[in-house]
């Protein structure tokens, strides 16, 4: 490979000239025939077995017309479906929780809440008591 | 004149450059038929669209390219594969054109014509990588960048692969 650019740039030129010149390849005799087999075994097909591309005007309007409105309806039907899951996946969620503090929770919350005050009190006054009586002296020095 | 009459004439008189296209990108004649005849096939599904414009050589061009590029690219590893064994890939392929070249003709028109087959087929037995940028630059005048955004690879590389072929090529001009 070259490092030179005029090389590179007079190989560009003669390369592409003498490929520019090349005589036009010609296509192998069969392929004309096979091309009109099968065009003519696609012809053959009912309209609806063809591609949707060669199906008359009319049907193709009618198709893209059924396709839009089953995607309408499909669409609606699941935004329709997927508001109610919302709501009743909030009423489940809310029902759980209830029942959670109804059975579990309440029973014993206000007697955790009773038990919590009573020993935050005392703890108050035992350290209370204690300053007064054990450091009572030291702390008003 | 039937429709069938109007189609059959109208591969008739584009059946040669779409071949043409396929068997250059692609290197084998085989595919390239395959390829040629999916490309009318696709024709003849907007024949009632494309049969009459002049955009129809265009259509059929860059559908023949398309489909040549995804063929090649289902064999992605076979690409990548020629591409690191660059240079042994390169002499091996370019022995056939080699024991053509040694042929000797003493007509000139002949000698021309011995030429350009023995170029054509150095052409279509560069490594594909080599090829498939080769011939989008020079018979579809595309850009480096077009090229190399085609194929998904650097810009150096496409230059690189290019030059590689232009010199494999340059002692059949």
């Amino acid at each position: 490979m070259t490092d030179d650019p005029r090389d590179f740039g007079s190989l560009e030129q003669r390369v592409g000239d003498r490929l520019q010149r090349l005589p036009g390849v010609r296509a192998p005799r069969r392929l004309l025939p096979n091309v009109m087999a099968a065009t003519a075994a696609a012809r053959a097909l009912p309209w609806h077995a063809r591609p949707w591309l060669t199906w008359p005007v009319a049907l193709q309007v009618l198709s893209i017309v059924v396709v839009a409105a089953t995607a309408t309806v499909a669409w609606s039907v699941w935004s329709d479906a997927r508001a109610i899951g919302a709501v009743q996946q909030a009423r489940q969620a809310t029902s759980a929780v209830r029942v959670l503090w109804d059975v579990l929770i309440g029973p014993i919350a206000m007697f955790v809440l009773a038990l919590t005050v009573i020993v935050s009190l005392a703890c108050a006054a035992a350290w209370t008591a204690v300053r007064h009586v054990a450091l009572g002296g030291a702390s008003h020095r | 004149m039937t429709d069938a009459e109007r189609f059959e004439a109208f591969v008739r008189e584009y059946q040669d450059m779409v071949f043409a296209t396929a068997v250059r990108l692609l290197g084998r004649e085989d595919e390239a038929e395959d390829v040629a005849q999916t490309v009318f096939l696709r024709a003849f599904e907007r024949f009632a669209t494309i049969g009459h414009s002049p955009s129809a050589p265009g259509w059929l061009k860059t559908v023949a390219t398309n489909l040549c590029l995804n063929h090649l690219s289902r064999y992605r590893a076979r690409w990548q594969f020629f591409s690191e064994l660059d240079q042994a890939g390169e002499s091996g392929t370019m022995a056939f054109a080699d024991s053509v070249l040694a042929r000797d003709t003493a007509d000139e028109d002949a000698q021309r014509q011995d030429r350009d087959t023995r170029l054509e087929s150095a052409l279509r037995r560069l490594p594909d990588h080599q090829r498939v940028p080769l011939v989008l630059f020079h018979f579809d005048e595309r850009s480096y960048q077009e090229i190399a955004a085609t194929l998904g690879v650097s810009l150096a590389k496409v230059k690189t692969d290019i030059h590689r072929g232009r010199e494999s090529l340059k002692k059949y001009l």
